[in-house]
């Protein structure tokens, strides 16, 4: 048996739902070109992850490589997508920051060249954070509490965008 | 036949730091094959155990990762076979059964499951799909074919190739 006849007899087995390691002949060519094992290895594996989740789907859940396997349906439309999701999470933040500004009580009296007092909203930023796999983008707002030569104090808000 | 000579305190030395070289690579090849940790981390033990035994039979001059390998693979066969004996039915059912193919009984690793993540992410869509129908839904060739209006051969081949390229792994192409 040479290489091609070994991967068409490993496929017709796995096609057949067989295990390729009770096959006599495949476990013997295996066993003589041990150059083939590790690739043969990932794959068993790989079908291995895939039945192992199938129950979760059978039972009507999403599992993980479903909803990973969708994710990567949509990279593309995600992908596409992405720039309009910064710049909606983007104004989003700029409005909230504008809204608390005008509403802020001592905004109006304070002098624009007088130190930041603490507590008081400074600014508001929005940044993207690329998103782990693609599956959902997240946006990080930054609020800098106190902003002084010698004090930097900030907290922040992180979601995902779904 | 010419007798070999018995192993030398230096070459015992040297074998050991070959085995321990290649300890992480034969458990992550035996973590594919058994699809649990407990049984990879036994063969690991059983395969390190029986290659010292033939540790005088080893040419230093020769393929020692494909040795061990072979070693690897042997012992795992015999561990399945064992097993079987154990408990009849244990390992693979009949072709005729639909789940004829063994599930892993614990959860795959994290890493194994991204490799495969990854994967299916870098597959043409057809075959992605036609991929995890068969394996991971249980639908028959016969189901995909009809699913995606295409002849049962080109299901095979699309399967193939997707299943060639799982074999290669994602950082391969």
């Amino acid at each position: 048996m040479n290489r091609s006849e070994f991967e068409v007899r490993l496929h017709v087995c796995l096609d057949a739902r067989r295990d390729p390691f009770d096959d006599a002949e495949l476990v013997a060519w295996l066993d003589a070109h041990p150059e083939e094992l590790e690739a043969v290895a990932r794959l068993w594996a790989a079908v291995g992850v895939l039945r192992h989740d199938a129950p979760v789907t059978r039972a009507g859940a999403r599992s993980l490589l479903s909803v990973e396997a969708s994710a990567v349906r949509v990279r593309g439309t995600a992908n596409r997508r992405w720039p309009l999701l910064v710049l909606c999470a983007g104004l989003a933040g700029v409005a909230a920051a504008l809204v608390l500004a005008t509403l802020w009580p001592a905004h109006a009296a304070t002098p624009s060249v007088a130190p930041p007092a603490a507590g008081r909203i400074l600014s508001a930023v929005v940044e993207p954070i690329t998103p782990t796999l693609g599956l959902a983008p997240q946006v990080r707002a930054t609020e800098v509490l106190v902003a002084r030569p010698d004090v930097r104090v900030e907290v922040f808000t992180q979601w995902s965008v779904r | 036949m010419a007798l070999r000579p018995m192993p030398t305190e230096a070459f015992e030395t040297r074998f050991a730091a070959l085995l321990q070289q290649h300890r992480e690579r034969l458990l992550g090849f035996l973590r594919r094959l058994c699809g649990v940790e407990a049984d990879a981390e036994d063969v690991l033990q059983e395969t390190l155990a029986k290659v010292w035994r033939l540790r005088a039979s080893f040419d230093p001059y020769g393929n020692a990762e494909g040795w061990l390998l072979q070693a690897a693979f042997r012992t795992f066969c015999d561990h399945r076979a064992r097993r079987r004996r154990a408990v009849p039915g244990s390992v693979t059912g009949s072709a005729t059964e639909p789940d004829a193919l063994p599930a892993p009984s614990a959860p795959c690793p994290v890493e194994l499951r991204d490799e495969v993540v990854r994967t299916l992410a870098a597959l043409p869509s057809i075959e992605r799909e036609l991929l995890l129908g068969f394996h991971r839904d249980g639908l028959s060739l016969r189901e995909l074919a009809e699913r995606h209006a295409l002849p049962v051969n080109t299901v095979k081949s699309h399967l193939h190739r997707a299943r060639q390229r799982l074999a290669a792994g994602p950082e391969e192409r």
